[in-house]
């Protein structure tokens, strides 16, 4: 019996992966369970076990593809196991058969059993098309030409992943508003100058090197979009003085090491952050516009940036509220390492309330972040620097001391958060940070 | 205006051009004093003499290298072929005499007969007599194919044949030879070949169809209007070649979606030659693929079994339904 193995919904949303590396071959023998490819979505890279034991009759796809849901990836061959030469003996009709039809490239042994009228079922023939090309009807076609939408650009709502005459519309839609949002800006060029520079690209094209999103950067690319053509985006800079988080960690630090565990500020930050929103839980809430509703999470779930070669990946540490520092370092370590290695399951990806993005180890003093859609908040952390800092002292004078700084960059939905309530949530934040020992009073 | 049947209406066609041009002449297999096996040359050698309606020996081949002998001498010969299926003894001087005279000649040469062949099923005949054949003469260039569903259509269909300077294989669904009554003009007159007729306006899907399919065609598309809102335009080809393509494509378009029914097997049926050139022609407007409801891949069946074997009502409703699902 042939076997199609098609590209399952990996995850809610999920509407195509690209296929990074076959783990097995055309004719090689498979077990069950044992990882046919590596596949990655939008969000992670996730194996794909087989459904079956048999022989790879043929490999559907080739490394780097880009494959929609439902489409047939492999096929095997389940009777090319221990059962084959029985079958064979007790078959050898079709065995000839499937002798003759050898040099066929299509013909699978299914369609040489039954060369009845009408033999090619409609999903057959699906499978047939060439992946990576995006799914729609040649009307749908006609309208994304009219509108100048780029299909490969569309992700489809409608059977097997296909993109629908809505689809597009909403693409072109969204494309609209946010080309209006953009207008809006100050910094954005007059007309005129949007010509120059199109002129300019236009005729440097021909030394310029063109790279095909693929992946997570893709995946950024629509995301940021989305963000910031949906988000009323706001962001507040503050600095906090880092000196009791860092006396804190090089207590802990041995400790810590003894556990197994690199001990890093982002737990601090984490824990920090977790408090504040305890305190604030508007920060850990979604927004649903179309219905105007604020949905208020029970759990606080929290998305930690990690910066990776492919781009960047939001792990999720779930139920951070209930964890330790210790846990929080040892889930977040974890998480990084995973990422780095593609690793990461959707699942792990997923079901984010709140985000902290970290580049401190990099540098930079501030940022503006991006909102990850349907959060309301996301906070920026930079790094630890000497500053000149005034010290206040009734007694003996104010004098100008050297201080650890940290900045933190909140950027919130002001749609539903006002600054007054943001500047309210940034200053607890910064009170952890500058007074970790707080955390322990409010501790449970 | 009289009511006649469809056989009717060919008689009435066959008498009007023997009476209005000499050079006209009925020939085949008991056309004569029988009458013809469907009564199609009913009376006529009585009325015109034998010389013009003439009683032939039972060959196939014959009768067609009597009537491009006649043609290409200025008569302007209809011959009877008693069932379509029988057509395959006479292939060759329809393949390979009849339809290149033309092109052979550098045009220098026309052809002008009709070869007149009941086809179709459904009336339970036996085997070769149901055949469709229509795909073998539309892929024969040279050849004219007309395939007319109505008693009015017939009338004026067969008269233009015969006037046409190339040869024309008319082909006649058995099945409406009696089985609708239509009014129909005494006064001689005349269909343009290559005009297919909208038999039914609808928005949703076209539905392209030829001979007997049409009436089963055009009762589902009302009903589906009044039982489901579902609005199909429903068009009857009439003549294969010349193919109407701008009352095609102009619908298909409209619609976006297109469906072929047909009698004849599917694979190299006419159908696919439609899909095609919808596909070439107007690609962008299609919502959903061209599908086709046809006979199977057989000979055709034996009678127990035919009413399956046809495209039959279940059939092309699913069709419809996966057309507008698509």
């Amino acid at each position: 019996m042939l076997v199609e193995f098609k590209l399952p919904d990996v995850g809610e949303g999920i509407t195509e992966g690209e296929i990074v590396r076959w783990c097995v071959s055309e004719g090689e023998m498979v077990e069950e369970d044992q990882v046919l490819a590596e596949v990655q979505t939008d969000k992670a890279v996730v194996e794909l076990p087989s459904p079956a034991a048999g022989k790879v009759k043929r490999l559907w796809a080739e490394a780097g593809d880009v494959v929609p849901v439902g489409a047939v990836l492999v096929t095997i061959d389940s009777e090319q196991s221990a059962t084959k030469q029985l079958e064979t003996e007790q078959h050898p009709q079709m065995d000839r058969n499937t002798e003759i039809h050898k040099g066929e490239h299509n013909a699978s042994s299914a369609e040489l059993i039954a060369p009845a009228p009408g033999r090619e079922t409609e999903q057959q023939t699906a499978h047939k098309l060439r992946s990576g090309v995006p799914l729609a009807v040649p009307s749908v076609r006609r309208l994304a030409r009219e509108l100048k939408v780029d299909l490969r650009e569309v992700a489809g709502t409608g059977k097997q992943g296909r993109i629908t005459e809505e689809d597009v519309r909403r693409y072109a839609q969204a494309r609209e508003q946010l080309a209006a949002e953009q207008e809006l800006a100050p910094s954005q060029m007059h007309k005129s100058g949007q010509q120059l520079v199109q002129a300019i690209q236009t005729a440097e094209e021909a030394d310029q090197e063109r790279v095909q999103l693929k992946g997570i950067r893709r995946a950024m690319a629509r995301n940021m979009k989305l963000s910031l053509a949906t988000i009323a985006h706001c962001t507040g800079f503050d600095e906090a003085d880092a000196t009791g988080m860092i006396r804190m960690r090089e207590s802990m630090q041995a400790s810590a090491t003894e556990e197994g565990v690199r001990l890093t500020y982002l737990p601090f930050i984490t824990k920090a952050v977790v408090y504040a929103l305890k305190k604030h839980p508007l920060f850990n809430a979604t927004f649903n516009e179309e219905r105007d509703e604020i949905l208020f999470n029970r759990e606080i779930n929290i998305g930690i940036a990690v910066d990776t070669p492919q781009g960047l990946v939001v792990p999720v540490i779930p139920q951070a509220g209930q964890k330790s520092i210790l846990e929080l370092a040892r889930e977040i370590q974890g998480l990084s390492e995973k990422a780095r290695e593609q690793k990461l399951t959707l699942r792990e990806m997923q079901g984010g309330t709140f985000t902290i993005s970290n580049i401190g180890s990099i540098g930079g003093m501030w940022a503006t972040p991006l909102i990850q859609p349907p959060q309301v908040a996301i906070l920026g952390v930079h790094k630890i620097y000497k500053k000149p800092v005034v010290k206040e002292d009734p007694l003996e004078g104010d004098q100008v001391v050297i201080r650890r700084v940290i900045g933190v960059s909140l950027s919130f939905d002001h749609r539903i958060i006002d600054g007054a309530q943001s500047a309210r949530f940034m200053q607890d934040v910064i009170k952890y940070i500058e007074s970790p020992h707080l955390l322990l009073l409010e501790a449970r | 205006m009289a009511q006649l049947t469809m056989i009717q209406a060919i008689n009435q066609a066959l008498a009007q051009a023997l009476d209005q041009d000499p050079a006209v002449i009925v020939f085949g297999e008991d056309v004569g004093k029988n009458g013809g096996v469907f009564r199609a040359t009913d009376q006529l050698q009585a009325r015109f003499g034998e010389q013009r309606v003439v009683d032939t020996p039972l060959s196939e081949s014959a009768i067609i290298g009597s009537a491009i002998g006649l043609a290409v001498n200025g008569m302007k010969p209809v011959a009877e072929i008693q069932f379509m299926g029988f057509l395959y003894p006479a292939m060759d001087q329809l393949a390979s005499q009849a339809s290149r005279l033309r092109f052979r000649s550098a045009g220098r040469y026309a052809l002008p007969l009709v070869v007149r062949a009941p086809f179709g099923g459904g009336v339970r005949t036996p085997e070769l007599h149901a055949d469709s054949l229509e795909a073998l003469f539309t892929h024969t260039p040279g050849l004219k194919v007309v395939i007319p569903s109505s008693a009015y259509d017939a009338k004026g269909l067969l008269l233009q044949a015969i006037d046409d300077p190339d040869p024309v294989l008319f082909a006649e669904p058995m099945k409406l030879y009696r089985a609708i009554k239509e009014e129909v003009p005494e006064a001689p007159y005349r269909i343009p070949l290559g005009q297919a007729r909208v038999v039914r306006e609808g928005r949703d899907a076209t539905v392209l169809t030829w001979g007997a399919p049409v009436w089963l065609v055009h009762k589902l598309a009302g009903q589906l209007q009044q039982e489901r809102g579902i609005s199909l335009e429903v068009i009857d080809l009439r003549s294969l070649i010349p193919l109407d393509e701008e009352t095609i494509m102009h619908s298909v378009s409209k619609t976006g979606r297109a469906l072929v029914v047909h009698e004849a097997v599917k694979t190299g049926g006419f159908g696919a030659e439609l899909a095609s050139r919808i596909m070439e022609k107007v690609f962008l407007y299609l919502h959903a693929p061209v599908m086709r409801v046809t006979g199977y891949d057989t000979p055709y069946p034996v009678p127990q079994v035919e009413d399956e074997w046809l495209p039959h009502e279940e059939r092309i409703l699913q069709a419809v339904h996966e057309l507008l699902d698509y």
